[in-house]
């Protein structure tokens, strides 16, 4: 009879499962007297200290070996009050808080031996992170590697989210600086085994009813509120509630922006803009808007910063002595602001789908309004809508530091939008698009209000662009710790699964086979499948 | 919760191989389970229930030895076997496994191998035994030895396979051959709970099955 290893092996493990002897109820017997020993022992130790506590007994009685011992009963359950009430206080004391914020928020509350007690899911997000792994009562670095995981598994962490902040809270200040460090290498090293080059901010926090109130008033967790705090008293032109909003990785990408003195907080490595569009992209976008070649620029400086609540390329330079200014949206390429000091408009190509061109001349004071149904067929232009799409539409006049506005809001589909539109001259002052399926984070996009140049703003949720093949199948490979020239076999597929659109990525590197589903506007990794071939 | 336990190390149950010999059928196994693995669910949360199990033993919580037991009982009665090479023995160690497991719980630092963990106490106190008295060597149970006639039932085989273990391998093949088959544990993690190579871990694994196939082919012929 020719059986190959498996075969044999399987009759290994049958052979041996089948002869198990059960032993278990000998076991749990021992392990009950082990712990009468150690109970009993602890009784006599600590019999002069009994106390007149007993509404433990109901507890004392779980254990059945002290049915056995009815004479020691009432000084053994005396002392057993104060051991309870000392492993109590050992395992339920919180000594430590820790909470991860990337976008899922998540508090553990840690005892002293450094095992969970509490967790304390701050969003929706943290909810599916944890889904149904109970984390309780297991090792704080047990915890961590899960929960670690489980955000890059579901795509929270990736090379395009790269970013996570640890925060300490505890009440023995050096060992919440011990812990802090010893947690961010953790992480670290962690992110680096799911190949994901990751960027860890953290910090000590003390538990502040501030921090709360800040976290309630925005709702974000306690532990980014105290990061924002620090960010926002080290750069005063950084206002709380555009930040509030940011992921960790857009709030990273600031911080290394403004490079503000942020001295209770370590940073290591980098945040990752490879959900941006990248500097020669930008460049590109404002040459071409502007009408210019590169060769013709002189002068040529370029930030990446932040504005209004979003993060923006801010290009400047000059051409034949004319000063250019431009702030492209980081994420979408698109032109937030144009200004210029060519006074001959000949030159200026006016872009993208947005057609209104309000009065934005301060000078041109309108003395009548504008009126609610002229300053709803705005927004709707701006947000590319139709009336007849628009559901649950609600306008209002209000009135704000002098200045009237109607307050639009309306949603098409999943999306609900929100506008404020000046009364008088119909300028969008703000707008807020909030998609419910999308997973970037809400933006809250400030309508840029100089008057110097007509302004251009398209909508982010609707001007999403594909990433593109080559992007999405960068991405798979990164993921796979693969080099393109190692690949075989390579397929890439656009496809499209209830209404979510993802790259299908298909190859093969030696005998494994990688498959990977890559959501086609964000770059975040859907599903992924590895199979080795033997 | 401890039901949950229960169903979720039944859930890593099913993962491993228990339909044998249709390759279709273990190639779909090896799928299943490597993309389990790949996904970093099924391996991680079944090391992460039994950390779960050993820290609650910790907290004095002995319900937890139930689920503990239950899912890792066939690794550790194998390797006490292979080691000690009597089941007589091998009950006791393995009752001193779990005892000694409940009585160190609280002194487990976790690396997220419980598993080996668990094993190397086995393994400890089954060396102890043998070390103890080298003399003593029971012999096989009878009813492994299947009867020399050519009707092998399958049960018969199995056993047959495991006495040819016991009786033909050395202590290290034995114990390779035993926590590779039983507890499908990876060659890099058998090395490390014996301490060895993983070279010579690997090269011991496939000596020891070309011997267990050559000698069940000369009995079964």
């Amino acid at each position: 009879m020719r059986e190959n290893n498996q075969m044999i092996e399987n009759r290994l493990k049958r052979a041996v499962e089948n002869s198990v002897p059960d032993v278990l109820a000998n076991v749990l017997e021992r392990i009950e007297e082990k712990q009468a020993e150690v109970n009993s022992g602890a009784a006599e130790v600590n019999s002069e200290f009994i106390s007149q506590e007993t509404d433990h007994q109901e507890k004392i009685k779980a254990f059945p070996t002290w049915k056995r011992w009815p004479k020691a009963l009432a000084s053994v359950a005396a002392a057993l009050v104060i051991v309870f009430g000392l492993w109590l206080n050992l395992t339920y004391s919180t000594e430590t808080m820790v909470a991860f914020d990337v976008n899922p928020s998540i508090e553990l509350s840690v005892n002293r031996g450094e095992r969970i007690i509490k967790i304390n899911p701050r969003n929706g997000e943290a909810w599916e992170v944890i889904g149904d792994m109970d984390l309780k009562g297991i090792d704080l670095e047990v915890g961590v590697n899960a929960l670690i995981g489980s955000m890059v598994q579901k795509g929270y962490i990736s090379e395009l989210n790269n970013s996570i902040l640890i925060t300490v809270d505890s009440k023995d200040d050096g060992k919440g600086e011990e812990l802090q460090h010893r947690l961010s290498s953790e992480v670290g090293s962690l992110l680096r085994s799911f190949s994901v080059d990751g960027s860890v901010l953290s910090q000590t926090s003390s538990r502040d009813r501030h921090f709360e109130e800040l976290a309630e008033k925005y709702g974000i967790s306690p532990s980014k509120a105290a990061l924002i705090e620090q960010l926002v008293e080290a750069d005063p032109t950084i206002r709380y509630e555009d930040v509030a909003n940011l992921s960790i990785n857009d709030l990273n990408l600031l911080i290394e922006a403004r490079q503000p003195d942020l001295v209770k907080v370590d940073i290591s490595g980098h945040a990752s803009r490879k959900a941006y569009i990248d500097l020669d992209e930008a460049k590109r976008i404002a040459f071409a808007h502007a009408g210019v070649t590169e060769s013709s620029v002189h002068d040529l400086d370029i930030d990446f910063d932040y504005y209004g609540g979003r993060l923006i390329y801010e290009i400047e330079f000059e051409v034949r002595g004319n000063e250019y200014e431009f702030d492209i949206d980081a994420r979408n390429g698109t032109i937030l602001k144009y200004e210029t000091d060519d006074e001959d408009d000949g030159t200026r190509p006016s872009s993208g789908p947005n057609t209104t061109k309000p009065s934005t001349k301060p000078t041109t004071t309108a003395n009548s309004l504008i009126g609610k149904s002229r300053a709803e067929e705005i927004a709707f232009q701006h947000a590319g809508v139709s009336r007849n799409q628009v559901r649950d539409l609600e306008t209002e006049l209000d009135r704000d530091d002098g200045r009237s506005y109607y307050e639009i809001e309306f949603e098409v589909g999943n999306t609900e939008y929100e506008y404020d539109i000046e009364a008088y001259t119909g300028r969008i002052l703000d707008y807020e698009i909030d998609s419910d399926d999308d997973d970037q984070p809400r933006s809250t996009t400030k309508a840029p209000t100089t008057t110097k140049a007509p302004t251009t703003t398209k909508a982010p949720t609707t001007a999403k662009s594909l990433i593109g093949k080559t992007r999405a199948e960068n991405i798979a490979f990164q993921h796979a710790g693969v080099s393109r020239n190692q690949v075989r076999d390579l397929e890439t597929e656009l496809d499209d699964d209830d209404g979510r659109r993802y790259y299908e990525v298909e190859f093969e590197v030696g005998d494994t086979e990688y498959e990977y589903d890559i959501e086609a506007y964000t770059g975040k990794i859907l599903d992924y499948e590895i199979d080795y071939d033997d | 919760m401890f039901a949950k336990d229960l169903a979720a190390s039944a859930g890593n149950y099913e993962l491993k191989p228990l339909c044998i010999e249709s390759r279709d059928c273990k190639q779909e196994q090896q799928r299943r389970a490597l993309r389990c693995l790949s996904a970093q669910s099924g391996w991680r949360s079944d090391m992460q229930t039994i950390e779960k199990h050993i820290s609650k033993l910790a907290l004095g919580d002995t319900a937890a030895m139930t689920p503990l037991y239950e899912r890792t009982k066939g690794a550790v009665y194998g390797l006490a076997l292979s080691i000690v090479k009597n089941s007589h023995d091998a009950e006791d160690v393995m009752q001193d496994t779990y005892i000694r497991i409940f009585e160190s719980s609280s002194s487990y630092s976790s690396q997220g191998k419980p598993l080996a963990w668990i094993l190397r106490i086995a393994r400890n106190l089954a060396l102890d035994i043998v070390r103890s008295n080298p003399a003593k060597e029971l012999p096989l149970e009878a009813d492994w030895i299947p009867d020399a006639g050519s009707d092998f039932s399958e049960s018969s085989l199995d056993k047959l396979v495991l006495k040819m273990l016991l009786s033909q391998l050395d202590e290290d093949e034995r114990q390779i051959v035993v926590l590779h088959s039983v507890e499908r544990l990876k060659h890099r993690e058998i090395a490390e709970i014996l301490d060895i190579p993983l070279g010579t871990e690997l090269s011991k694994y496939h000596r020891s099955l070309a011997k267990l196939r050559g000698l069940l082919e000369e009995k079964t012929q």
